[in-house]
């Protein structure tokens, strides 16, 4: 163990570790799985902080590594359902009650089943889009053009407008 | 039905913490897991072929069926170089989380795809000796005692068979790396 992984880990612990619950609990349904999934994420992070160089802000660094563990267990297990593209949403069927768990809204619950339908990179953008990451920072992380998330979160937003009404201003 | 699903988002989960460093020390991933069940699962395979076969082979050899005692010898080894092909390509992934989510996702559908375009060179080949010797054995110990047509028709629809489904694994494994080279050339262009 160094210096700079305990810090660094401490310090993308105090700043992340509920943003990483939920990617976990947005990818994965079973709630142990999703336990366990969120548990590989920190046992990956703070192995990577052993690598970090600085040569992207630790926000972003964190984020690549919990997608890419995230996605990596999306590939490895096969109850994933098929993946759907956004604008075949409208035919996806509305969310079991079995789905919702006490802690969680029917609307959070929909959202996350919508969530696991995506391709996986359309899914890694509208999650950073919910955590309110900007364009730019959606593009750092994700490898995509600013151009290119620009369009892909216009028509993620639009579809999932459709399905939750949201109010038409925009960040 | 929230109207804001950034603020319904934010409102779950606010309350996690990271684990504790210590309890990571002696963590394994799931990842690493599943590689390490596969690789008992695979020396086990390879430990019940060499078990069953060493039997087999002392057996011919024994009653002086030499051929078929090499030809059970050939399947016991194709069958070693498959796992040994399995376990050489699984431990060569190399695990770097931090690139971009695009290249980390392009890398693992090109690997995959590799992998699988492949399949015929390191899964079925191997196993090609072994079975084509065995048939060959029992074909050249029946000429001379058995019509050449009934050797034929005996073997060769057995024969056709296991090389028709050696050629369907193949066939399905190719489609499934095309997938994927879809999926990687889309990703390319994105």
């Amino acid at each position: 163990m160094t210096g700079q992984q305990a810090t660094l880990y401490t310090q993308a612990g105090e700043q992340f570790a509920p943003a990483i619950a939920r990617l976990a609990r947005a990818m994965e349904r079973d709630v142990e799985k999703a336990r366990d999934l969120e548990q590989d994420i920190h046992l990956e992070l703070w192995r990577s902080f052993e690598r970090f160089d600085g040569n992207c802000a630790l926000k972003t660094w964190v984020f690549r590594v919990a997608h890419n563990v995230a996605a990596d267990h999306a590939g490895r297990h096969s109850r994933r359902p098929a993946t759907v593209d956004i604008d075949e949403i409208d035919t996806l069927p509305a969310t079991n009650a079995g789905e919702s768990t006490l802690a969680e809204s029917h609307a959070l619950t929909r959202l996350h089943a919508i969530i696991r339908t995506l391709p996986l990179l359309d899914a890694q953008v509208i999650l950073l889009w919910l955590e309110g990451h900007s364009g730019a920072e959606i593009a750092e992380v994700t490898g995509l053009s600013t151009g290119a998330v620009a369009t892909r979160l216009s028509r993620l937003r639009d579809r999932l407008a459709a399905q939750f009404e949201l109010p038409e201003d925009r960040t | 039905m929230t109207d804001n699903l950034q603020t319904l988002w934010h409102a779950h989960a606010a309350e996690n913490a990271f684990t504790q460093p210590e309890d990571l020390m002696n963590r394994t991933s799931s990842f690493e897991r599943q590689v390490r069940r596969r690789n008992v699962i695979e020396y086990l395979a390879g430990a019940l072929v060499i078990a069953l076969t060493i039997p087999m082979v002392a057996l011919f050899v024994s009653i002086g069926f030499t051929g078929m005692a090499l030809s059970m010898a050939l399947v016991a080894l194709g069958v070693i170089i498959v796992l040994w092909n399995l376990r050489r390509r699984a431990s060569a992934e190399v695990r770097r989380p931090e690139v971009e989510c695009r290249t980390h996702l392009l890398a693992q559908y090109r690997r995959q795809a590799d992998a699988l375009r492949k399949v015929p060179l390191w899964y079925i080949g191997p196993l090609i000796p072994g079975v084509l010797a065995v048939y060959a054995t029992i074909g050249l110990r029946a000429v001379g005692q058995v019509e050449a047509w009934d050797i034929v028709r005996n073997l060769g629809i057995p024969l056709a068979a296991t090389l028709a489904f050696f050629g369907f694994v193949i066939w399905l494994n190719l489609r499934a790396a095309r997938k994927l080279a879809e999926q990687a050339k889309a990703l390319d262009e994105a």
